[in-house]
């Protein structure tokens, strides 16, 4: 936990060091150790910092720039402004995969949003290890959000549906 | 739930080295689902994909001829569906040919029951299920077929018991499901392609292997008993039988059932 603590606070400084020069890129390399932070070109129009994608390792990942106005930690890329209606239930992909959202390319989508599903409706078909797995709800209401889109990768627990309970 | 068996079904596995010409050349794992057949007549309004081959570890409604329920474990068969969108062949010669692929991919032993069931020491051990899709581009086919692999006696149901049996069973060893789906596909590719050539070529095959040809038996056509002698096949009428009147008729396969 140590190292982790210690490459936030790196991180930090890094980030404050970025926006007070507008640097785009900055990337530090110390023996197997290296951090790349990238971040988009500075928005006027938005007014507030832009959140920069931390890199840690050999292996950089390819994040969309997001332009929330707070400027913090790596995480705050993944946090969703969107209101979220309450009482909603989520419908989590179980294993990482590739998400299909029909049944064959040809075939109309599974479920949309307004969709009224059953514990036993299919909702999507997530391709792992070369098998497709077919997504059962688990739960019953009607489909009021989608949350990814036909051949997205997904991770584990990764929200694909919410759904409003009968 | 993950499968005990270390015979997994593979797309690529099943793909490599599999010389067909049409039979195969794309292969989907599903790892449980209602009934291939089902998945397969998703892909049926594309005529692309003829060929198209889905397989499935599980089942969850496996179903035979007449609506009867097809039973089978986890990871314990071959459970797969070929879907033919340019087939000029009739409903009963495909039923027929899928038939002697079925009963040659299986071994020696395998023979055909008319209609669709293929019998290994008496028992059944393979069943085929032929469905058909209208599409805007014509007729298309979808041959479904469940073949018992690791079932061990208890597995079935005790009314099954002993009518039913599989290829460990038969074998005295634990066959490949991969080398067995390989082989499948590869005979149906055969004959499939022997078919469209020469019809006659499957009736003979079907001669040779089939468990009523010149024996009695009794089948249900249109609700009505019918007993006879059965003397051959036709291609586009059906089984023939010689019946006790002396008469002589052909019993197309959608509408007739073998009572025994």
């Amino acid at each position: 936990m140590a190292d982790k603590d210690t490459d936030l606070q790196k991180i930090k400084k890094l980030i404050k060091i970025m926006k007070e020069n507008e640097l785009v890129e900055i990337e530090i390399k110390h023996g197997d150790n290296k951090i790349s932070l990238k971040r988009s070109q500075p928005q006027p129009a938005v007014g507030g910092a832009v959140a920069a994608v931390p890199v840690i390792g050999h292996e950089p990942r390819v994040v969309p720039a997001h332009s929330p106005a707070e400027d913090s930690a790596a995480t705050s890329a993944q946090a969703s402004p969107d209101q979220q209606e309450e009482g909603l239930v989520e419908i989590k992909s179980p294993i990482v995969g590739t998400f299909y959202a029909t049944a064959s390319p040809d075939s109309e989508l599974y479920v949309e949003l307004g969709s009224h599903i059953d514990t036993q409706t299919v909702v999507c078909i997530i391709e792992a290890m070369k098998v497709m797995n077919e997504i059962k709800a688990e739960t019953s209401g009607t489909i009021t959000e989608v949350l990814v889109s036909n051949g997205q990768a997904v991770e584990y627990g990764q929200v694909l549906f919410r759904v409003r309970p009968d | 739930m993950p499968c005990p068996k270390t015979d997994l079904l593979d797309p690529d596995k099943i793909r490599a080295n599999l010389n067909t010409k049409r039979i195969g050349k794309r292969v989907l794992v599903f790892n449980s689902t209602s009934s291939t057949n089902d998945v397969a007549a998703e892909y049926a309004t594309n005529k692309q994909n003829d060929g198209l081959t889905i397989f499935a570890e599980e089942q969850t409604a496996g179903r035979g001829r007449a609506s009867n329920k097809w039973l089978t474990g986890r990871c314990d068969s071959i459970l797969c569906s070929v879907l033919l969108t340019d087939c000029p062949l009739n409903p009963d010669l495909l039923c027929l040919t899928a038939a002697v692929a079925v009963a040659e991919a299986i071994g020696q032993s395998a023979k055909i029951k008319w209609p669709n069931d293929i019998i290994v020491s008496g028992k059944k051990i393979a069943g085929i299920l032929l469905e058909s899709k209208a599409c805007d581009h014509g007729t298309a086919y979808i041959i479904g077929v469940g073949i018992n692999c690791h079932q061990q006696k208890e597995s079935f149901p005790t009314e099954l018991q002993e009518i039913a049996t599989s290829i460990d069973i038969e074998n005295h060893s634990t066959c490949d499901r991969i080398r067995l789906g390989k082989r499948l596909l590869t005979c149906l590719d055969h004959w499939l392609e022997v078919a469209q050539k020469d019809s006659s070529e499957i009736i003979e095959q079907w001669r040779q292997l089939s468990i009523q040809l010149g024996h009695r038996l009794t089948l249900l056509y249109n609700a009505t008993t019918f007993t006879g002698n059965c003397i051959g096949i036709d291609p586009e009428k059906g089984l023939i039988l010689q019946l006790d009147s002396g008469a002589v008729r052909f019993f197309p396969a959608a509408h007739s059932t073998i009572a025994k």
